[in-house]
Parts: C-alpha cells; sequence; structure tokens
C-alpha cells in the first residue's frame, strides 16, 4: 500500500510539470512569439494530429475548434491561421509534451530552423521524460517485489498455522490414546473384582506402561517445542563419544541381557572431542540403541555400535538385525508422530517423536543423522557431530587421560 | 446359550485398546473376532458377519471412515450396527462418521460401562441379531 501510494504522488508530480508546461506555452504566446510563418495548410495539420493522436482524437480536436467558433467541421472550413496552428499545438502538448508538440508543429506549418533554446528544451524535456519513466520502472519493480514478498510471507504463515493444527491435532490424538487404556483397565478392575490374578497382573501393567507412554509423549512433546522454539538450553562442552558410548551401553547391560541381544562394539581407541551438550547426545544414543532393541530380531537380537573419525566430524552407527526399513517408511521416520509400517506390537512404546527430537539435537551441533537400511536385512542409523574447532593446546596436550 | 449370541467385531490398530475391548464385550456375552487393520476388517466383516463394528478411524491400510463406507454398501451387510470409537473427537470428524452411515460416533477415553450399555441398546433397538 505505501509504494503504490509513492506511485500516485510521483505521477501528480509529473502531472505539475506537464501543467506548467502548458502555462508555459500560453506565456509565450500572450508575450507574443509566434511560431507560425503563414504556410500551414489544414490537411497537414490533421495528419499530424492523426499521427499522435489517433483519427478520433484529431476529429475531436477539430470539431472542438469549429464548435468553439460556431461553425461544424467537417462542414465548415476552417482556416489555417495562428489561431488553428496554436490549438493544434496546445492539443499535441498534451499528449508528448509541449516542446515536442512545438517542434511537430514548426515541422508541419514549415517554419524557420528551431532556436537553441527550444532544442535544449525538447532535449530536456525527453531527458525527463526517460528519467520519470525509469523511476516508474523501478518503482514497479520494488512493488512487485514487496509484492512477492508479502505473498511469501503469507503463505509461510498460514504453511505455519496449518502445521501448528496438525501438531495440536496429533498431540491430542496420541494423548488420548494411552488414556483410553489406562480409563478402561482401571474401569475393568475395579469393576470386575473376580479377575484371575494373572490376568489382573497383565491388566495392571498395561495401565503402568501406558501411563510411561503418556509421560514420556508429554515429555517430549514439551521438549520437542523448546527446541523449535529456540528456548531449549544447550549446555555445550566437549564430550568424548567413545567414552559417552561405553557408559551408555553399560547402563543398558541390564536390558540387553534380558532381551537377550549381544552387542559388538567398534570404538577406536580415540577420537577428537566433540563440541556438544553431553545429555543431548546421551539423549540421542538412548534413542537409537532403545529403537534398536525395540526392532532386534528375536531371541538372537544382534546391536552393533561403532565410532568412526571423519574428517572434521566423529560418526557414530547403530545398527540391528531387525526386519529393516522399507524405502517408503525410511523417508518418514524422521518426521514428527511418524512411525515405520505395521509396527503393530510395539507401537504402544513409542510416541513417534524420538527420531525426529534425535536429528533435531544433531542438527543443532552441525551434524546430520540418517538411515540406511533394506527391508529383511536390519537398520543402520548413523550420525556425525563436527570436532570442536582445533585449538593449539587441543592438539598438543589432547586427552591424555 | 449357542442360539444368539451376538457377534462383535473390534477394529483398533491398538492392542491394549483391543485387549480392553474384548475382555469387555466377552464378558458380556459377545462373541468377539478381532482385525487390526482397515483391510482385514473388510475381509473380516465379510466371513464372519457382525451384529456390531467397533472401528476405529486411524487405522493402517484404509481408514475407519473407508471400511464404515464400504460396509455400508455391502448388500447384505446394512443391518451391521457400526459404532465408530476415535481418539479424533472434532465436530467436523464426528459428522463426517455419522454421514458415512456410523450409528454411533463415541470419542476417546470412553466409559467402559457406557460402551457397553450403547452397545447393548444399538442391539435391543434393531429388528434381529443377524444370526437368528
Amino acid at each position: 500500500v505505501y509504494v503504490s501510494v509513492s506511485l500516485v504522488g510521483t505521477q501528480t508530480a509529473e502531472e505539475h510539470r506537464q501543467a506548467s508546461l502548458f502555462v508555459d506555452v500560453f506565456r509565450r504566446e500572450t508575450g507574443g512569439a509566434r511560431f507560425w510563418r503563414g504556410t500551414a495548410s489544414v490537411p497537414d495539420l490533421y495528419n499530424v494530429l492523426v499521427r499522435f493522436l489517433g483519427v478520433e482524437g484529431a476529429e475531436a480536436a477539430f470539431v472542438e475548434y469549429a464548435r468553439a467558433r460556431g461553425r461544424r467541421w467537417p462542414d465548415d472550413e476552417i482556416e489555417a491561421d495562428a489561431e488553428f496552428v496554436h490549438h493544434v499545438e496546445t492539443r499535441l502538448a498534451g499528449a508528448i509534451g509541449a516542446a515536442s508538440a512545438r517542434i511537430m508543429v514548426a515541422s508541419a506549418v514549415k517554419e524557420e530552423a528551431l532556436e537553441l533554446d527550444e532544442v535544449r528544451e525538447i532535449l530536456d524535456e525527453a531527458s525527463q521524460v526517460v528519467v520519470y519513466s525509469h523511476r516508474l520502472e523501478q518503482k514497479s519493480r520494488e512493488l512487485e517485489a514487496a509484492t512477492a514478498e508479502l505473498r511469501a510471507a503469507n503463505e509461510r504463515l498460514k504453511e505455519l498455522d496449518r502445521l501448528k493444527d496438525d501438531f495440536m491435532s496429533t498431540v491430542t490424538h496420541e494423548l488420548r490414546t494411552p488414556l483410553t487404556s489406562i480409563r478402561a483397565f482401571s474401569e475393568i478392575l475395579l469393576g470386575n473384582p473376580d479377575v484371575e490374578l494373572e490376568q489382573r497382573r497383565k491388566f495392571l501393567s498395561i495401565i503402568t506402561k501406558e501411563t510411561e507412554r503418556l509421560t514420556r509423549l508429554i515429555n517430549q512433546v514439551l521438549d520437542l517445542a523448546k527446541i523449535e522454539s529456540g528456548r531449549a538450553e544447550w549446555h555445550v562442552t566437549r564430550v568424548d563419544i567413545c567414552e559417552l558410548v561405553t557408559e551408555t551401553l553399560a547402563g543398558m547391560s541390564q536390558l540387553f541381557k534380558e532381551k537377550g541381544i549381544t552387542v559388538e562394539t567398534r570404538l577406536p581407541a580415540r577420537v577428537p572431542p566433540v563440541q556438544a551438550d553431553l545429555d543431548r547426545v546421551i539423549q540421542v544414543l538412548l534413542n537409537l540403541l532403545s529403537n534398536a532393541v525395540k526392532f532386534c530380531a528375536p531371541d538372537r537380537g544382534l546391536i552393533e555400535v561403532s565410532v568412526a573419525e571423519l574428517p572434521g566430524f566423529v560418526r557414530v552407527d547403530v545398527r540391528d538385525n531387525g526386519p529393516g526399513i522399507s524405502a517408503a517408511d525410511q523417508r518418514i521416520i524422521f518426521d514428527k508422530f511418524r512411525q515405520a509400517g505395521d509396527t503393530l506390537t510395539e507401537k504402544p512404546s513409542g510416541t513417534g517423536l524420538g527420531l525426529h527430537i534425535s536429528r533435531q539435537i544433531v542438527e543443532h551441533f552441525g551434524g546430520r543423522m540418517w538411515v540406511e537400511s533394506r527391508l529383511g536385512e536390519g537398520a543402520r542409523f548413523s550420525f556425525t557431530l563436527p570436532v570442536e574447532p582445533v585449538r593449539i593446546e587441543a592438539r598438543s596436550e589432547a586427552r591424555v587421560a | 446359550l449357542e442360539t444368539a449370541k451376538r457377534k462383535v467385531l473390534i477394529v483398533d490398530d491398538e492392542p491394549n485398546i483391543v485387549t480392553a475391548l474384548e475382555f469387555l464385550l466377552e464378558r458380556r456375552g459377545y462373541e468377539v473376532r478381532v482385525a487390526t487393520n482397515g483391510e482385514e476388517a473388510i475381509a473380516l466383516a465379510e466371513s464372519f458377519r457382525p451384529d456390531v463394528m467397533l472401528l476405529d478411524v486411524m487405522m493402517p491400510k484404509r481408514s475407519g471412515y473407508e471400511v464404515c463406507q464400504r460396509v455400508r454398501e455391502h448388500p447384505e451387510m446394512g443391518h451391521v450396527k457400526v459404532v465408530m470409537l476415535s481418539a479424533k473427537g472434532r465436530e467436523a470428524e464426528v459428522s463426517k462418521g455419522l454421514s458415512l452411515g456410523a450409528d454411533l460416533y463415541i470419542t476417546k477415553p470412553f466409559s467402559t460401562q457406557e460402551l457397553v450399555e450403547r452397545i447393548d441398546g444399538l442391539l435391543g433397538a434393531a429388528a434381529k441379531p443377524g444370526g437368528a
């Protein structure tokens, strides 16, 4: 809106300029300046008008001139006198500028050569027109760009609004699902005191698990909201990935034992430390490892964890021998609330947010996270984290302990 | 006892919810079958011919809406009562379910007591159970 107002403003200024040129023409006329030498002919002047105003414009100019003098065009004659020449010139000035009109009329009435003043005025006028037209083009380009920007911003806002709506709707759905089980089994246990002990235990354990799922979901939604809004606090320190992997695996050893899962590691003696938030990296590792546990082949589960140094990065791979992930599912598993395929039996334990959050964390530190898999051949999740910027003392006395 | 056991088909992809519904309805004396996705539900409805279907909306392979529509279009399943059970409780979703021919739309979490009573009510209001 602002740009268009200023455009109109510019046009008005131009109109002012044109109007002052008109005044100039009259002043010259009344001051006795003469442009006409008497060799003008009506057909010549008519042709000049037709050329710049079109036949209709020329006719209108003639009709108007005749009417003002109580005559009718084309029935009555019009005399090509000074008054008529002036009328033609004024009309032309409205269309092509006063100076240009003067020279057109001058050439039509075979007037004398132009004076220097007049030539300068013509050049002036022409250059002003060029400047004005450049300015106009510039303004119009600016306006176009501004409009495009506004449109894009509007689209982005709409998209964000839609995403937020979808997110809320999905969160609500995901919260209601575990609540449904919790309520149903609580009511069943309350209303059926005769339920056998074993079944009773089963129902109670479902309630417990669904409560955990609900808690995890709430925590993850809050965590994600914090990360996405940029309000998450990151305590960045030097992190030794090998040490972290070893500790995390040790913490999960009981779980591996219960599930009969073998864990193999390939850790180099030393990798350069990465700059990251220790707890966040543990969160990523736990997520990948618990996914691996979840999808490992039953009874003969195998998880391989390896750490490697790349130029500027440290890479971690977590590989399982589960059912693998189809190419289609590989594209969606990092999305919010998306889980692979028909993972029916495992569904209640997942929130569909773990991988999404993990990837956000890794990317926050300038790393990357991806998956490689083929159906029936397990899956390998990998991530990289950038090595901290090399400092002189960091190189020479790095990690003696 | 076997003469007029009413048949319920539970369709839901949440195993725990299935377990709960199965327990509740079997206790109530219904014959219960379970499908865990939309495609399975359509196939099972054909062979099992339930009196009532409990239909989750968000499921892999065909949504509850689609299943409901298919059942309604089936020439011999016009009498089947359809109860949609969904964690999606917005007006638009409820009216979509009902306009596709669902007899009831119940949002999760639901009261187990109320659910069972409403299912009983639906079948009581029906002319005749499918098997009789």
